[in-house]
């Protein structure tokens, strides 16, 4: 159909062409990054010379303010928070994955516990925090138990929304292979609803973050929220910043390794 | 099987309103057994006659709409300022890569910052207590508004642009009937999650530095030992929130009604 025109004219491309041109364009993207980061830095610091009624540490002093801390507090506060994100958000991964898939099959569950899940869920995790100090008798069980709030309804709905979201033709054709219900479950169903559930653990991850920073700046002893926290009522403004960024690392790391794991685990999701 | 699968298409909770009211007082029973019955900590918490005593001597009073209204209003300036500059951002950076690669990388160090992390820095560097509580709400809000734009305006079909193309229309056609057209759903959800994460943020930001609000209101309950009054509070702040985001819903099917939920 073509002519020899045309044909001539979707010839690709010289390879070395390509490779130059993909070369300069990835070198490109990294410029725009570097200069996208160097950019955020510089209005940091311009407005660190703005003079406020009380003046912004520059990122060079808090840099400093994160060079003079004590390296074993540190680490000390950073293993106690991400303790307390971890034992929070593993109570509720157990018990909310289970929880979402038996309401997925479950009417009566769903009846049961789903006027109640609806009634709570409207209430953001913070406010519980009143609550939750009145009722628990240590701090550290206190803020796992925020932790735990925070993640626990996101998994919830989302292994719900995965367990709906399968094919019907799945469930179709694996019952016409004759799959019993146990390895229908096994081999389509958890298959087909693991990158949504997974989808569900990266967001509570982060609002089992948002938690602990909470828990930690209004109740507990310990951990990064309490050393931004004592920064600002000790006036150690620097030191606000170094607490902001750790929590900010901390955050995405802990999004990292979800994400990992899902990869891992359900090689079979495109996205 | 085939009646599990059917639910699908229906809505999450299929039973009627009778099951519902059934479940709540069974749940409110069992509550009130724990408190009063003194099961492990429960005898801390408040009982439910209490809860409903103080909820009928605060729902009708001043107090209740000033705390509603100063909370609501931080919370919606601080929300319509995130859409004011996230919308454009998310719809930039979707739409020009160069863009993207400028702004992008920034925009990914700032956001898994919580805005709650913020609320030392904002009480520090504000010099009004409601500017600092805005700007928590107002990251709260921004993050989830430009990451679901960013989303939407990035995942376009090449065919709408290259259709408008031929058809003679602008960039500045373009960018109005195809990138903001096309990505006003994720605009929606972005919109909707935005405005959850700021009815946290404002809670959170009240209670540690509010002076007034609901989240003020239900730590200053909690400091006066006013237990029930927290319970009254939560459920205020709780039914505040979903009707906020059923406003929203309701907005979509007027913004998007081409989506079919």
């Amino acid at each position: 159909m073509v002519g020899p025109v045309a044909e001539e004219l979707i010839q690709p491309l010289p390879i070395e062409i390509v490779v130059r041109t993909e070369r300069k364009q990835a070198l490109y993207a990294k410029l725009r990054t570097v200069s996208s980061v160097a950019g955020l830095l510089g209005i940091w610091t311009l407005l660190s010379m703005v003079p406020w009624s009380v003046p912004i540490p520059s990122p060079l002093a808090s840099f400093h303010a994160l060079l003079r801390l004590d390296p074993v507090m540190l680490a000390t506060d950073v293993a106690l928070s991400c303790r307390r994100v971890g034992l929070g958000f593993l109570i509720a991964a157990i018990l909310a994955v289970p929880l979402g898939i038996i309401a997925g099959y479950s009417r009566w569950i769903r009846n049961i516990v789903f006027p109640v899940i609806e009634v709570l869920r409207p209430i953001p995790p913070i406010a519980w925090i009143p609550l939750a100090i009145l009722f628990f008798p240590t701090s550290e069980s206190m803020v796992v138990f925020l932790t735990f709030l925070g993640a626990f309804f996101p998994i919830v709905y989302n292994t719900m929304s995965g367990f709906w979201s399968i094919k019907p033709m799945y469930i179709r054709s694996g019952k016409s292979l004759g799959a019993s219900e146990w390895r229908l479950f096994w081999h389509v169903i958890l298959p087909a609803m693991l990158p949504i559930v997974f989808a569900g653990l990266q967001i509570a991850i982060g609002i089992s973050w948002l938690m602990v920073v909470a828990g930690e700046m209004m109740a507990a002893k310990g951990g990064v929220g309490a050393l931004t926290w004592e920064a600002y009522q000790t006036g150690r403004y620097p030191l606000i910043f170094v607490g902001m960024a750790i929590i900010g690392v901390l955050g995405s790391l802990s999004s990292l390794l979800i994400k990992t794991i899902s990869r891992t685990i359900s090689r079979w999701d495109v996205h | 099987m085939r009646a599990r699968f059917e639910l699908r298409s229906g809505t999450l909770v299929t039973n009627p309103l009778f099951l519902k009211v059934l479940v709540l007082t069974g749940a409110a029973v069992i509550w009130q057994a724990l408190v009063y019955f003194k099961i492990y900590r429960f005898g801390y918490l408040p009982t439910v006659p209490q809860v409903i005593a103080a909820a009928v001597d605060y729902l009708p009073s001043t107090r209740f709409w000033s705390d509603v209204w100063s909370s609501t209003y931080r919370v919606l300036s601080a929300w319509l300022l995130a859409l004011a500059a996230g919308v454009p951002l998310g719809l930039l950076i979707g739409w020009r890569t160069s863009a993207r690669n400028f702004l992008f990388p920034a925009i990914e160090l700032l956001r898994p910052i919580p805005p709650i992390a913020w609320i030392p820095a904002a009480i520090v560097f504000f010099p009004h207590v409601e500017a600092s509580v805005i700007f928590i709400c107002f990251i709260g809000a921004f993050f989830p508004i430009v990451l679901n734009t960013f989303t939407g305006a990035s995942q376009l079909d090449e065919t709408y642009f290259r259709a408008a193309r031929c058809c003679g229309a602008s960039e500045l056609t373009i960018f109005r009937h195809v990138v903001l057209r096309g990505a006003m759903p994720c605009i929606v959800i972005g919109a909707a999650v935005g405005m959850g994460i700021c009815w946290m943020a404002v809670v959170s930001a009240e209670m540690i530095a509010g002076e007034r609000g609901l989240g003020y209101m239900i730590w200053e309950a909690y400091s006066l030992a006013q237990y029930p009054l927290i319970i009254v509070g939560m459920f205020v702040i709780g039914a505040l929130g979903a009707g906020m985001s059923w406003l929203i819903r309701g907005f979509e099917q007027w913004l998007v009604p081409w989506q079919k939920n």
